[in-house]
């Protein structure tokens, strides 16, 4: 029985409509048993391995499912080269991310410039990666034999494929890295040129924030971002989202927040300049006068007030996500 | 010589893969009920090609499944829609057509011989 579990799991790993085909392929080994070994409750493992072999490899009839194009690569390796560059794209990504960061680090003030640079870098680092990975694998396949050679596998020999937890929804990659790149960027920002958050006047460039409040407060920040990125981190090691990491996650979040209105609920926060800059503006000041010098901590509040609404509404959301995936089941 | 010859005989089968299939499906058959008719009938067809075949007709609409859960292993049976029977009398059709012309085309051929 685990065999043919296993020679099913095999077939729909990368499929779409798993449980569908997952099915279909079950009822094709056991109409093929039957005719071949007559109607048992139990088939031996040489039965079930005879008829596996005689289906073939799991990952061509996984592909015959799929209909790809399979121009460039072939049936053979096609699955070796999707992991392969999957593994390359993040080789890229992390090089990249090390390279803007010692960069920023020996240049602060172009720290911008080097964020920029590591998108570019990584969107033709992809591009380059591709084409290279494509041309590798185009010369494996000319030097080797042809596509016969893969229905020599063995059956008995296939391993049992790590299902997902089919209660849990997963945390998307995407979302992960573009968190990490981020929250990088800003903290190198706040660390190393805070000054560049400024407005660009024609005689004068004016911070926004208080330089020497920043300092002092500088350590809370970073507390804050490590820990942002602690959590992308660990939710791409382990991607499946469970009630309890869901839960856990929020208290964090929710403990960013609290430690973020610390720094920003303080009078100091702001460069008193950028505030008198602001007051030049008529409606502003007429606001200024009516809420007190407090306004802008208040508007930064209630950003945070959002933040906070933001994150309870994607608890409610994930929660009830996970909670009717588990009644389908 | 053989070798060419199965590799062209492979793609001219290819290519009829889905009227013969079709053909057989006026009435629920299920996979591998299916794919006997179709090897009785001299048109052998492997598991690994039929099944996926199924699933993309079923996908074109022109096919429509069902699984029977009554006997001890679930089978899933397929029938021609009435979309699908459309398509298949204009396949038909356009076979007949090319039936034709082939034979046109080889009988001419041979008696310019």
């Amino acid at each position: 029985m685990n065999m043919i579990e296993n020679y099913c799991d095999a077939v729909v790993r990368f499929l779409k409509h798993k449980e569908e085909i997952h099915k279909e392929v079950e009822e094709m080994i056991y109409s093929m048993l039957e005719e071949k070994y007559g109607e048992k409750t139990q088939y031996s493992d040489e039965e079930i391995a005879d008829v596996l072999k005689k289906l073939g490899n799991p990952n061509i009839l996984a592909l015959k499912y799929t209909n790809l194009p399979n121009h460039i690569v072939g049936e053979k390796y096609i699955y070796h080269f999707y992991y392969c560059y999957i593994f390359l794209l993040m080789i890229i990504v992390v090089g990249n991310l090390f390279g803007f960061v010692f960069g920023t680090i020996e240049e602060p003030h172009d720290v911008i410039a080097y964020f920029a640079k590591f998108f570019a870098s990584c969107f033709t680092g992809a591009l380059a990666g591709f084409g290279a990975l494509a041309l590798v694998f185009m010369g494996i396949e000319a030097s080797k034999k042809d596509i016969r050679e893969l229905g020599n596998y063995n059956p008995m020999s296939l391993k049992k494929v790590k299902k997902p937890n089919p209660n849990s929804g997963k945390y998307k990659i995407a979302d992960s890295v573009l968190g990490i790149v981020f929250t990088v960027f800003f903290m190198l920002l706040l660390n190393l040129s805070p000054e560049i958050i400024a407005i660009y006047t024609k005689s004068a460039v004016i911070p926004v924030l208080n330089l020497e409040y920043l300092r002092e407060v500088i350590w809370l920040l970073n507390l804050i971002y490590l820990t942002g990125i602690g959590i992308h981190i660990f939710k791409l090691a382990s991607r499946e989202k469970t009630i309890g990491k869901i839960l856990g996650f929020y208290v964090i979040d929710l403990l960013s927040c609290v430690l973020a209105t610390i720094v920003v609920a303080n009078s100091r926060f702001f460069n008193p300049e950028f505030l008198t800059f602001l007051r030049q503006a008529d409606s502003v000041n007429e606001l200024f006068i009516k809420y007190g010098d407090v306004l802008i901590q208040r508007v930064m509040m209630a950003g945070i007030g959002l933040a906070v609404l933001g994150y309870t509404i994607e608890l409610i959301v994930s929660m009830t996500q996970l909670l009717l995936r588990r009644e389908k089941r | 010589m053989q070798e060419i010859v199965d590799s062209i005989v492979q793609e001219l089968r290819r290519g009829t893969v889905v009227i013969a299939v079709m053909s057989q499906l006026k009435t629920d058959q299920y996979g591998y009920s299916l794919l006997a008719k179709l090897n009785d009938e001299g048109f052998p067809i492997d598991q690994g090609t039929l099944y996926p075949l199924l699933r993309r007709l079923e996908s074109q609409k022109i096919l429509t499944s069902s699984w029977d859960v009554r006997e001890t292993r679930p089978k899933k049976y397929y029938s021609l829609t009435d979309f699908g029977k459309d398509v298949y009398e204009e396949l038909i059709r356009e076979f007949s057509k090319l039936m034709e012309s082939i034979l046109q085309l080889t009988e001419g051929r041979e008696r310019k011989l």
